[in-house]
């Protein structure tokens, strides 16, 4: 395998594993904290016992995060150190600012799991509060990095070189904003839609009522009101990007040709070759409408640039219809819910309901990998938008074909020792019955 | 600027070096046959490392950010001459943070356990193995800039005398969890394996000096016949005494504090020597903080970053150790 493709790969990989793991530690400890919140008001014991599944979750999905993230601090230099020797005194900054939030998540997670009797309730719930809040605030801050992959700012580039640095400047990129608002909706949804669905399953199958409808209560706002507000942020972004990479948008809408009132294209397959996109259904005007917010606007296509620096449409365009229609699916959901919540007062009264959340339980993570896929696979032939090119940037070490073989192979087999220490988990905790 | 951050590298670095060392360690001693019941060891080990053993790891991280940030050049020299060996401990930290969160997590126990403790065991052996090959390397510095294939790959840390201090640092990182848990095991069991650490630390040693010393004299002497270091090491061997006397009185806090003085004393050792080179090649040129710094707003920045992180990390930390110590009414969810 070519070392170019081989190191794209394992990065992708990499990223795809680390990502799942990095949005349940966001998100999952926020909901944990919740429910701890409802013992600390109530001292129900069904909140207590909930907040304690969950906490055993979290650790599990917190170190197989922590452990991933720590390789791939390493993989930047080991797969591009040419981008590293370069980018890292710009944009090291968000790194190290996420590295303290995470340090202090990992420290408050440490102090929660362990604080259980030792400290006063309110102060025991405030360090679930803290885990939940750093997890967050490092994610959003380890977005800036990406961001400024995509636009790159505070430094002057002059022959090759990057002089008049300033990292405050690279840290604060005009994409960051953006950036991190969708990706921390995205997070948001899909471990509350995964969350509800799984208890959703469970209260179907009967077992422990109690807390799965407790489960339920706690997750499904949060699943409401990110997955509702998702497609606002989801419009930002479009914007944004119609601005900043119109050759990405471009791709994403397989938009060939440069056009005033330009079409907003649902599903077809591009034909990169022959410059067409075949079995897709156009609505005149609209990625006009949606990108510049007039319907007779000119969006540009990608051949305003030489082919060479276009992005592999396909693989694009593919991903962004993907994100879109689980996005706009689970907002319809989300709907749904709400007024199920509305007309009868509570989430679970309708068994057709809780089988329509079932359906969600993979669908935000599919999301969040075909909305990376769009950010990065868009990005290319750019490693730094427009100022260095990936194959500039890649290790020149031998043998990277049969290292992503490794790293691929135990990523399966972590996924898969997760995946069942899961099933444990719940079989222990929801479905085996207890000794009374 | 360049030596307050220079001064925070070596104090993570020291804190991983001590904190995951011990956590190391106790890994390996999982796996080791002790006079001790297997479940009580689990426990024990369970105990002293589970509410620090995330954090310990982030000392690594916070290291990476340091160098990726301030001394880039030294950073891609790393991820380059080191390339194979930094992949290798990375796939072990994966393998045994996993093994370690899946050993006391799982909730059903049952023959997984087994599979579990094996693989944070052998991981644990597997990263400061390699650890220790990547440290025989940097001070053999069999590496040129002008380097390519497999040369700057591979030969440069592909030798005894690498791969003696990838047995050594495994042994030191044993003993150094041996006198963590001096005050958790039995007396019987850490006195037992602490002599057989000891009894294979010494010929590996000797043996890692008579070939280093073959294999480049120059460099043998630039690190063990300079007066810096020779005092460090020779400090460190006294400590040693004064350390037995706290592991008598079962003195938990002094006992690791003397370890952890020992610890920074040979990592002075090797450290001191070079600076502020950090890297020596083969020509006799180097990598020296100094000159290959980051611009000035770059370590502003982060000389801000790090004031501001210590200033949360490090009460946060006292904290942890402050509720682990408290006595609990009720056990521990794990």
């Amino acid at each position: 395998m070519e070392s170019l493709l081989a190191a794209r790969l394992q990065m992708a990989f990499s990223l795809g594993f680390h990502i799942i793991f990095a949005c349940i530690g966001m998100v999952m400890p926020i909901l944990m904290s919740l429910a701890y919140f409802r013992y600390v008001r109530h001292r129900d014991e069904a909140s207590l016992e909930l907040t304690k599944i969950w906490m055993k979750g979290v650790a599990i999905f917190f170190a197989v995060g922590a452990v991933s993230g720590t390789l791939l601090s390493f993989e930047l230099g080991l797969l591009w150190p040419r981008f590293m020797e370069h980018a890292g005194p710009i944009i090291g900054m968000p790194f190290s600012w996420e590295g303290a939030a995470f340090f202090l998540e990992a420290i408050a997670l440490g102090i929660f799991l362990y604080g259980f009797g030792r400290l006063p309730l309110w102060i025991h719930w405030t360090s679930s509060l803290v885990v939940g809040i750093s997890g967050v605030i490092s994610g959003v801050f380890v977005v800036a990095a990406n961001a400024w992959m995509n636009s790159p700012t505070g430094f002057d580039y002059v022959n090759g070189e990057f002089t008049n640095i300033d990292p405050w400047r690279a840290f604060f990129n005009p994409a960051w904003f953006s950036e991190a608002h969708h990706m921390t909706l995205a997070a948001f949804t899909a471990v509350s839609a995964a969350v509800l669905g799984t208890h959703a399953i469970l209260f179907l199958l009967g077992k422990r009522r109690d807390l799965n409808r407790l489960a339920i209560r706690v997750s499904a706002p949060v699943f409401v009101i990110s997955a509702l507000l998702q497609p606002i942020s989801g419009d930002l972004i479009a914007k944004d990007v119609a601005i900043r990479q119109p050759m990405k948008l471009a791709a994403m809408e397989a938009l060939f040709e440069t056009q005033k009132s330009a079409p907003l294209l649902i599903g077809g397959i591009p034909d990169q070759k022959n410059k067409t996109v075949h079995f897709g259904v156009e609505l005149p005007g609209m990625l006009s409408f949606l990108a510049h917010g007039s319907l007779e606007t000119e969006v540009k296509g990608l051949e305003e640039i030489p082919e060479e620096n276009w992005p592999p449409v396909l693989i694009t365009h593919i991903a962004f219809q993907i994100m879109v229609g689980i996005g706009s699916y689970l907002a319809l959901v989300a709907l749904v819910a709400l007024s199920i919540r509305w007309r009868s007062g509570d989430w679970v009264e309708k068994r057709w309901a809780l089988k329509l959340y079932a359906s969600t339980i993979p669908l935000g993570f599919i999301a969040v990998e075909a909305g990376w896929t769009v950010t990065e696979v868009g990005r290319q032939p750019w490693i730094i938008y427009e100022i260095m090119k990936v194959k500039d940037a890649v290790t020149d070490a031998p043998f990277l074909g049969l290292t992503f073989a490794f790293y691929l192979f135990l990523y399966l087999i972590l996924f898969a020792v997760v995946a069942w220490l899961f099933y444990r988990l719940i079989l222990v905790s929801f479905l085996q019955e207890k000794n009374p | 600027m360049i030596e307050f951050i220079v001064f925070v590298l070596g104090i993570s670095l020291f804190l991983y070096a001590l904190l995951a060392g011990a956590d190391f360690g106790a890994g390996i001693i999982e796996i080791l046959p002790l006079k001790i019941s297997r479940d009580d060891k689990s426990r024990i080990i369970g105990k002293a490392m589970g509410p620090v053993w995330e954090a310990n790891h982030i000392w690594l991280i916070l290291a990476l950010v340091i160098v990726f940030n301030a001394f880039p050049k030294l950073y891609v020299f790393f991820s380059d001459w080191f390339h194979f060996p930094i992949g290798a401990f990375a796939l072990g930290i994966i393998i045994r943070g996993s093994a370690f969160t899946f050993l006391h997590y799982d909730p059903i126990k049952d023959g997984s356990q087994r599979v579990y403790r094996w693989l944070f065991g052998l991981s644990s052996i597997w990263c400061t193995f390699w650890i220790g090959v990547m440290v025989g390397s940097l001070m053999l510095g069999d590496f040129a800039p002008e380097d390519a294939g497999f040369q700057k790959y591979f030969l440069h840390w592909l030798n005894p005398v690498s791969f003696l201090m990838g047995i050594f640092f495994t042994l030191l990182s044993l003993l150094n969890a041996a006198l963590f848990l001096s005050t958790e095991l039995p007396q019987r069991a850490w006195i037992s394996l602490g002599r057989r650490i000891v009894a294979i630390l010494l010929p590996v040693g000797g043996v890692f000096h008579l070939l280093f010393w073959l294999a480049s004299p120059d460099r043998w002497k630039l690190f063990f016949l300079n007066p810096m270091s020779l005092i460090l090491i020779v400090v460190s061997a006294l400590l040693v005494g004064i350390q037995l006397t706290y592991l008598r009185t079962g003195s938990v806090f002094r006992t690791r504090l003397f370890a952890g003085f020992q610890v920074g004393l040979i990592m002075g050792a090797g450290f001191l020597p070079l600076y502020p080179a950090v890297v020596i090649f083969r020509d006799k040129t180097f990598l020296s903080f100094f000159e290959i710094a980051a611009p000035d707003a770059t370590l502003r920045g982060l000389c801000v970053a790090l004031v501001i992180g210590s200033l949360v990390i490090f009460p946060g930390y006292y904290f942890l150790m402050k509720v682990f110590k408290k006595r609990s009414p009720e056990r521990e969810i794990s």
